[in-house]
């Protein structure tokens, strides 16, 4: 293992070495070609800023801006100072909605990580079925969510849905009408995010777990670690990184998820399912508050950044 | 210097005669658009329709064929929208470069108030003005004109919804007592017949309640029913800062309508987990068999039950009933909608000829050939009848017709008044009802709140 971990930093240092010798300082100075090669640079990169600017700069500005705004969408924007977010804070629906969001975002990623892990961890053992698992699982994550959430909505119906027909084979009954409560609704939704989320982790966590070499595991077999041990001490400290990465953006993801809850339950019932991007949605165009919805935006943005950034900062130190 | 201009009497009439005729073409011009002034060139017309409900796209497939056949240098494209998209994003189509040039305005939604209220729409004056229109449609027209004087859609065909579809052989079956004169005469009357079918395995009345709408929909058919006119007309217009409130949301009225919609809900009337289903579920349900009512509209019978029928999914013929009053002795009624109409954006790049297309469209040929022939729909204007075929119009909806003629429809609240402050902020208080989350008189008090900070604020 050390001698592959070694040989490519030695190849690069060996190349730059040798591209050192061949452009020494004096001839790069003769043919100019630092200036050329960052006048190249930053010529290339205009049309990177410049798409950065327009799709992500522009948009974020804006939507700032909308923020403080008072719009209904159509016609003159009118000023609206601090009011729009004056009104999120006070408003018992935000904080509710937030409260939700978070248990919701939060919980499918770490159940889509570890269920990720546990398949990972069983197709990389070879376990019975492994080769056709890889594109069983990864089959919910190419469905169009819309048709999932369809599908799952009907499938929670009582007596008649497949979910109720299956409790009811194994003796728990098939009059459980789970999305249509206010106590339960949130359930079955974070169930089909973790379904249909779960199968992009599992490839992802696959890779880094096909990654650590097979010496390894050997040779902690040979010092009489068993399975679960090897699992524990070797592959989980060793895919830490990628786990923290894919759980930061599963977060984010579901976090920012629409379709599937609005498809499920239109944020019902009486609400109770309005995660901050329906609540948003109902805010725009059920009732034409532009700037709240913007401002909710705003806030959200600026949650998710932190979460990113604390999600790079611990996958690096992990890394580290 | 000699004027070499003279004038003869023979020029002066015909100068007057020519002067005339001009103004009378410009006045014409000013009421409707004149097709011959429209010229032959070639124009596409984008139309824009609901993608399900009371068949649009026949409606419109066949007013456009004979448009087309009057003016061949006109094709006609379509641009299908859902049913949740016309209430919410359409604001954006509309309002784009992009628009079609006939769009499609649900006048209770969100979308219509910010079009009207951001003057993105062409007034539709000459329309109105011409072929009688305002009285032909009689006086949803008085309440489609904005406060500015002008006209900015037009209906295309009325349906009654709040219509309680029944199973005859299901309520048979039960041994329930169906009201007789179709009017169920309370709400102890209603849980008692829902019982029935329970005990025999149907639910009593199938209800779409995870929909944005039909929480709602009760509520404007039972609410008239405890109240006096004169405060149903005050609900319906107070959010007007000029109307002055003369009846409060926490009235007893108000009250005891939504005890009666949680009554209806904690007595078990409607199916298992129905918060969880939306309007089709809850129509395969019925179809199915599976419960004695089907709270629905006149769409239906020409609709999913001619659908499911024709499949064999469906084995029987649906009767109806109407929800009980919500006071002793008093009566609820079906409740007409007018609310899906159409209107021409300002964006519209064929503006003249969409005009022209949409008063053909409520002429009372247009309406003959579109909404009686080829919808089987209603006609919103009452100088053409509903069609007496059974094959264009179901006997279901014709019994309907024969029963609102004897016993009078109301206008629904929620159907009347903006969806910010109306349909989108009540249902989830009354889902919230169903559930037992909540009382009357927190939801009296939250729409009172709410209609004090709509005039004071706006939409």
């Amino acid at each position: 293992m050390s001698v592959k971990n070694e040989s490519p930093s030695k190849q690069v240092s060996t190349s730059s070495a040798q591209g050192r010798n061949l452009f020494s300082r004096k001839k790069k100075a003769r043919i100019g070609l630092d200036a050329i090669n960052i006048r190249s640079a930053r010529i290339t990169l205009i049309p990177v800023f410049l798409l950065l600017f327009i799709f992500l700069a522009l948009p974020m500005f804006n939507s700032f801006k909308l923020s403080f705004s008072r719009w209904g969408g159509f016609g003159p924007v009118e000023s609206a100072g601090w009011t729009n977010y004056q009104r999120l804070i006070s408003d018992p629906q935000m904080h509710y909605s937030s409260k939700i969001t978070i248990i919701y975002a939060f919980t499918v990623a770490f159940f889509v990580v570890a269920v990720g892990v546990l398949l990972a961890a069983a197709v990389s053992a070879n376990v019975r079925g492994h080769k056709a698992m890889k594109i069983i699982w990864f089959f919910p994550g190419i469905a169009p969510p819309t048709a999932v959430a369809i599908f799952w909505s009907s499938s929670f119906q009582p007596d008649s849905g497949v979910v109720n027909i299956f409790l009811k084979r194994i003796g728990l009954g098939s009059n459980h009408a789970l999305l249509a409560s206010s106590h339960t609704a949130l359930f079955p939704v974070m169930f089909v995010g973790i379904w249909s989320a779960v199968g992009f982790a599992f490839l992802v966590i696959l890779g880094a777990v096909e990654q650590i070499p097979v010496s390894l595991r050997e040779a902690a077999h040979v010092d009489g670690a068993n399975v679960f041990q090897q699992f524990t001490k070797i592959t989980l400290p060793l895919i830490r990184p990628i786990l923290m990465t894919i759980f930061t953006l599963e977060v984010i993801w579901t976090f920012n998820g629409f379709t599937v809850v609005w498809a499920m339950t239109n944020g019902g019932p009486a609400d109770s399912t309005s995660i901050l991007p329906i609540l948003a949605y109902k805010e725009a165009f059920r009732y034409g508050r532009f700037g709240t919805a913007a401002a909710m935006a705003v806030i959200t943005g600026i949650f998710l950044m932190i979460v990113g950034a604390i999600g790079i900062r611990l996958s690096r130190s992990e890394q580290q | 210097m000699k004027s070499s201009f003279r004038v003869s009497g023979k020029s002066v009439v015909a100068v007057s005669a020519l002067t005339s005729a001009f103004a009378l073409v410009l006045s014409g011009l000013s009421i409707t658009p004149a097709s011959a002034a429209l010229g032959t060139a070639p124009v596409t017309l984008t139309i824009q329709h609901e993608t399900t409900g009371d068949r649009p796209e026949l409606e419109w497939h066949a007013v456009a064929a004979a448009f087309v056949k009057l003016h061949p240098n006109v094709t006609i494209k379509y641009s299908p929208i859902t049913n949740e998209a016309k209430g919410g994003t359409n604001l954006q189509v509309i309002t784009s470069d992009g628009t079609p040039d006939i769009v499609l305005l649900p006048l209770n939604s969100n979308v219509y108030t910010q079009v009207v209220k951001g003057k993105g729409m062409v007034p539709l004056d000459g329309i109105f003005a011409a072929d009688n229109t305002v009285k032909r449609i009689g006086p949803p027209a008085a309440a489609l004109k904005q406060a500015d004087g002008h006209y900015y859609a037009t209906p295309h065909s009325v349906v009654y919804y709040n219509v309680l579809w029944t199973n005859p052989d299901a309520i048979k079956k039960a041994g329930a007592k169906a009201p007789a004169n179709g009017h169920f005469a309370s709400v102890a009357q209603l849980i008692a017949f829902s019982k029935a079918c329970n005990k025999a395995g149907y639910a009593g009345l199938a209800i779409g309640g995870k929909t944005n709408f039909q929480a709602s929909w009760m509520f404007d058919s039972m609410m008239p029913s405890a109240v006096t006119k004169k405060a149903l007309n005050n609900y319906i217009n107070s959010y007007k800062p000029d109307v002055a409130i003369t009846a409060n949301w926490t009235d007893p009225g108000i009250i005891k309508t939504l005890d009666a919609l949680g009554a209806i809900a904690k007595g078990g009337v409607y199916q298992n987990g129905y918060l969880g289903m939306d309007l089709d579920q809850a129509t395969a349900y019925f179809t199915a068999g599976k419960s004695c009512m089907l709270l629905g509209g006149t769409w239906m019978p020409g609709g999913a039950f001619k659908t499911e029928t024709d499949k064999g999914a469906m084995k029987f013929t649906p009767g109806f009933a109407v929800l009980p009053g919500v006071v002793a002795g008093s009566k609820a009624t079906l409740t007409p909608y007018y609310g899906d109409a159409y209107g021409v954006p300002v964006k519209s790049k064929n503006q003249e000829w969409a005009l022209e297309l949409l008063r053909f469209f409520i002429s009372d040929t247009g309406q003959k050939i579109g909404s009686v022939d080829a919808a089987g729909n209603l006609p919103v204007v009452n100088t053409v009848k509903a069609s007496s075929d059974p094959k264009v119009t179901p006997q279901a909806v014709q019994d309907v017709l024969a029963f609102v003629a004897t016993d009078g429809a109301q206008s629904g609240w929620t159907s009347e008044v903006p969806g910010a402050y109306g349909q989108t902020f009540l249902n989830p208080l009354i889902q919230k009802l169903q559930e037992g989350g909540t009382t009357s008189a927190a939801i009296a008090a939250a729409q009172q709140a709410k209609l004090m900070d709509v005039r004071k604020n706006g939409l």
